[in-house]
């Protein structure tokens, strides 16, 4: 009960901080850790089905187009 | 001449949207034997109640092959959603693929240094992409008895071959990826095909009457996530390839 109370104020606050911050790299690792947490919340919340694909598809793959998507942008930045 | 065809194709398109309305209009009224969509104001008439009333936790049960499909696999969601709603997976396999197509086009193709990886990385890459096939093989193998399924046991496969671009390494070739990826799709769809000859519709189950919570149990649900899985791998695989080829 305490663990999911926890876990959503980190999301709200998480998610709160990604669109607030500045830097775009930083945006990515704390969306990452969003999506993460929100696994989390699945299993709690007897999910495990969707626990198992939001830790796949949201913190994994997701995660690592952005940053691929970041290292392109900021190459660009370099070119100009 | 441009005004004439786009208003003859506008026309068209309005004509396509009303035959599927009238379609999916006339499933939601359908007074046949299925639950319908609008007239669910019964409680007994929902499909929630059906699982509601499902009870197997009794000790003196006898679990018997009760002849409808959610008694195929141990894991209820499991069989829902391959004996019920495959359709919804495999178009989104296809959503994936025209996604794919598009990248192909968006991002241009010029010449990408790699950056060299670091000694930690690059010592650990193999281990963990042995971990993360394994990972993924069991996730679409135990996906009829276990949490898990073709969606995610593909995605987590496909995270061994982010490893492997990560670090630099030509692990799969693109070629051969495309070809993985045809041979899965087309055999998804030759089964649902044989299963609409052998037993009167698509994605059927037709291998029954086997022990539930054995490993090799469920028909054709772990064959079909192993389709789905390994297409999913396939798709998501090229999506890094485009990101970063040579």
């Amino acid at each position: 009960m305490f663990l999911s109370v926890i876990i959503a104020v980190i999301m709200i606050f998480g998610a709160m901080w990604t669109i607030v911050t500045e830097d775009l790299f930083k945006a990515i690792v704390i969306f990452a850790i969003v999506s993460l947490s929100s696994s989390i919340m699945f299993l709690l919340m007897q999910a495990p089905d969707v626990a198992i694909t939001e830790a796949a598809i949201g913190s994994g793959i997701t995660t690592g187009l952005f940053i691929f998507t970041y290292k392109k942008v900021e190459e660009e930045k370099d070119e100009r | 001449m441009k005004d004439e065809t786009s208003v003859l194709v506008n026309i068209i398109a309005f004509l396509i949207l009303f035959v599927i309305g009238i379609y999916i209009y006339s499933v939601a009224i359908d007074t046949g034997a299925g639950i319908k969509i609008t007239d669910n104001i019964t409680p007994t008439m929902r499909v929630a109640d059906k699982y509601l009333n499902k009870n197997v936790l009794d000790d003196n049960s006898t679990y018997q092959w009760g002849g409808t499909a959610e008694d195929t696999a141990a894991n209820i969601v499991t069989s829902v959603v391959v004996d019920y709603r495959l359709f919804d997976t495999t178009l989104e396999v296809i959503v994936l693929f025209i996604t794919i197509l598009g990248f192909g086009f968006v991002i241009p193709k010029d010449k990408r240094k790699i950056i060299k990886p670091t000694t930690i990385l690059n010592r650990w890459a193999p281990i963990l992409m042995l971990l993360m096939l394994m990972i993924g093989g069991y996730t679409f193998i135990n996906g009829h008895l276990s949490p898990g399924g073709g969606f995610p046991a593909g995605a987590i496969i496909s995270t061994a071959i982010l490893t492997g671009v990560l670090t630099g390494r030509r692990t799969i070739s693109q070629k051969s990826l495309k070809i993985i990826e045809a041979i899965t799709g087309i055999s998804i769809f030759s089964i649902g095909i044989i299963s609409y000859f052998l037993t009167g519709s698509f994605f059927q189950n037709f291998i029954l009457n086997d022990k539930i919570g054995d490993l090799f149990s469920g028909g054709l649900i772990p064959i079909f996530y192993g389709l789905i899985a390994f297409k999913v791998a396939a798709e998501l695989s090229n999506i890094y390839f485009e990101f970063y080829e040579e």
